[in-house]
């Protein structure tokens, strides 16, 4: 049947999930559709709501996004940090380990 | 004619990109639009070569070639081959067909992205050059030629990476990335060494088939393995990944996520074909698997905290490439058991395939998006953009598709693939396809944050002048925003007709040895 992808242990198909998506979408917009249609554009009536105070108009930079995780996780990042220092001399070096643990993978493993 | 042409289809599509780069120069004295409209037509000359050999190689006739001979398909006149030999499996088409399609996409943004720029006729040689050294790559029958052509897709990507040398960060990224890759291409050349003098051929069917696997047959493998492995971008080998995507033109960024997967190309290549179930498979397909763990984990968590918008996309293709190593990976360490490959190793590698072209079509529109980003603001850093989302609607809603596919949301390619991969790995080793799922939703965490960075909030004075991009950019965004729900809705004839043949091919060494022996 077109459409339907075997994945191993079992199938996907994403026509189903579009029918699926558009009837969810129909009911939604069946919804809205009920809400109120006279209001005033540009008026407290269309202002996001933010707890009867005005709305701040600001950004959050990308810099700022996600700070508790990487406060959390500080630790696994200053690892990554000196792991990533930009200098070619590293970046021979994980070759070089690399190599060398797989070399002694494969003749190792065929000593086992 | 149709007959001539598919027969001698091989080496055209490696030839014709490369003449159309050697007449560049003498074009290039026709003006700016000559070398646009000779770029773009020989691209599509080869695109056109290559889908006429595809569809004949898919339908079950992989095509022999030897250079140089009476008869092309004359490959053992002396009883063992001799001169090159190019063969095209479904594998080799199958990429040669992401190689071409990309390519032209790749030229088509370039026409107006690249409008300003001097040296359009040296941007446009090495765009033509990159994809002689890709076609050659995917389509070479010969470890040696693999070498050359590794060599010259390597000198013209670095040299594309450094074509804003005005700014130091692009030349320091071109000379990481040329020793990088000159190292790699050494490993190749002396593993051909060891080939030719114990075997004393170069041809990858004939050195597969005379196969001891002994202790310098191990240190072959070793070499390819890990210059591939670090060509494709594989933790912890993949720094120079962030250094070279982050600063190439956006384009040349879409085009060198390819480039990497012709690496990749040859390292299932070199695991599959050349050494097979005689090689240490399990080992290697472990080893693979774990490169593939570190690189999809590692790369998303650096993606995270980057503020340079084609930095932190840099990380995210290395992530990307964990998901293929893990999927391929996995199918290798089965290789010797024919009911676990039976049962979910072919699975696995199919997802790993399905997600090398996902891959090059989504991340080859995120990079352009972001390459839209630049071209139309001229910054690259997040913390300084903001809701163009006003201004730029189609390059958002473009850049949503990209970003929804990467993350593996349905019903978007990426999606597709990814599931295929988490299922099969799943009967594998469970905790694998958990860590996989989990990049996932790091993946979507990290291109909410870019998403929202760049195009939500309100509009910012700076920008208020910035208008959408031109239409070549968008059309050639749009043609790649088509085909990635395209693939994500009809996922099953992908797999059928494109993913299927090209991961049988890869698991029928005897049929590619067989090709020329």
């Amino acid at each position: 049947m077109t459409g339907v992808l075997m994945t191993g242990a079992g199938f996907w198909s994403p026509l189903v999930w579009l029918a699926a998506f558009l009837i969810v979408l129909a009911i939604v917009l069946l919804i809205r559709s009920t809400g109120r249609k006279k209001f005033r554009h540009g008026t407290d009536q269309t202002a996001a709501f933010f707890s009867g105070n005005e709305a701040p108009k600001t950004h959050v930079k990308a810099g700022n996004i996600y700070w508790g995780f990487f406060v959390t996780t500080g630790r696994y990042y200053r690892w990554l940090q000196r792991m990533h220092t930009g200098i070619i001399n590293d970046y021979v070096y994980g070759f070089v380990l690399i190599m060398v643990i797989l070399l002694a993978a494969v003749t190792m493993g065929g000593l086992l | 004619m149709m007959a001539f042409l598919l027969q001698h289809a091989p080496p055209l599509v490696i030839a014709l990109p490369l003449v159309a780069a050697f007449a560049m120069p003498m074009v290039s004295r026709l003006g700016a639009r000559a070398v646009k409209a000779w770029a773009l037509l020989s691209l599509l000359a080869t695109e056109s070569l290559v889908l006429l050999l595809g569809r004949d190689v898919m339908s079950g006739n992989p095509h022999v070639y030897a250079l140089g001979a009476a008869i092309p398909s004359l490959t053992t006149p002396a009883g063992y081959p001799i001169r090159i030999i190019i063969e095209v499996d479904a594998m080799s088409a199958f990429m040669a067909m992401i190689c071409a399609s990309i390519s032209v996409l790749v030229c088509m943004y370039s026409l107006q992205y690249v409008r300003k720029k001097g040296g359009q006729d040296k941007y446009y040689t090495l765009l033509l050059l990159m994809t002689a050294g890709m076609m050659g790559l995917v389509c070479t029958g010969d470890l040696f030629s693999m070498f050359v052509f590794l060599e010259l897709l390597s000198v013209s990507s670095g040299a594309l990476i450094a074509f804003y040398a005005r700014r130091g960060e692009s030349s320091e990224a071109a000379f990481k990335f040329m020793v990088v890759s000159s190292i790699g291409a050494l490993m190749v050349l002396l593993a051909a060494g060891i080939f030719y003098g114990q075997y004393n051929m170069l041809n990858l069917a004939a050195i597969g088939g005379m196969l001891r696997f002994g202790f310098l047959d191990k240190v072959a493998l070793v070499l390819l393995v890990a210059a591939f492995a670090m060509k494709c971008g594989a933790v912890p080998m993949h720094m120079w990944v962030s250094d070279a995507y982050g600063e190439a033109p956006a384009p040349v960024s879409a085009f060198l996520v390819v480039a990497s997967q012709a690496s990749l190309y040859a390292l299932f290549r070199v695991c599959f074909t050349l050494f097979g179930v005689a090689a240490a498979t399990e080992i290697m397909g472990w080893a693979l698997v774990v490169l593939g763990m570190l690189t999809m984990f590692i790369g998303v968590t650096m993606a995270i905290p980057q503020k340079d918008i084609k930095r932190l996309m840099s990380y995210h293709a290395v992530s990307q490439t964990g998901y293929m190593l893990l999927g391929v990976g996995v199918c290798l360490a089965v290789l010797g058991n024919a009911a676990a490959l039976g049962s979910f190793g072919i699975t696995a590698m199919q997802g790993g395939l399905f997600h090398v072209v996902n891959h090059a079509m989504y991340k080859g529109l995120l990079f352009l998006a972001a390459g839209a980003i630049i071209y139309r603001t001229g910054t690259r850093d997040l913390n300084k953009l903001g809701g163009l989302a006003h201004r730029m609607p189609l390059t958002a809603i473009f850049f949503l598709i990209g970003a929804f596919s990467i993350s593996g949301l349905p019903p978007f390619n990426g999606f597709a693939s990814k599931l295929m991969i988490y299922e099969s790995v799943f009967r594998f080793n469970p905790l694998l396809s958990v860590i996989a799922m989990l990049t996932s939703i790091l993946t979507l965490a990290s291109f909410m944050k870019v998403f929202h960075s760049a195009f939500l909030g309100p509009e910012l004075p700076e920008y208020r002048g910035v208008r959408e991009m031109p239409p070549a950019m968008w059309i050639s965004m749009g043609i790649l925003a088509v085909f990635i729900m395209l693939f994500g809705i009809f996922p099953d004839l992908v797999v059928q007709y494109l993913v299927g043949p090209a991961s049988q091919a890869l698991l029928d060494r005897i049929g590619y040895l067989g090709g020329v022996l």
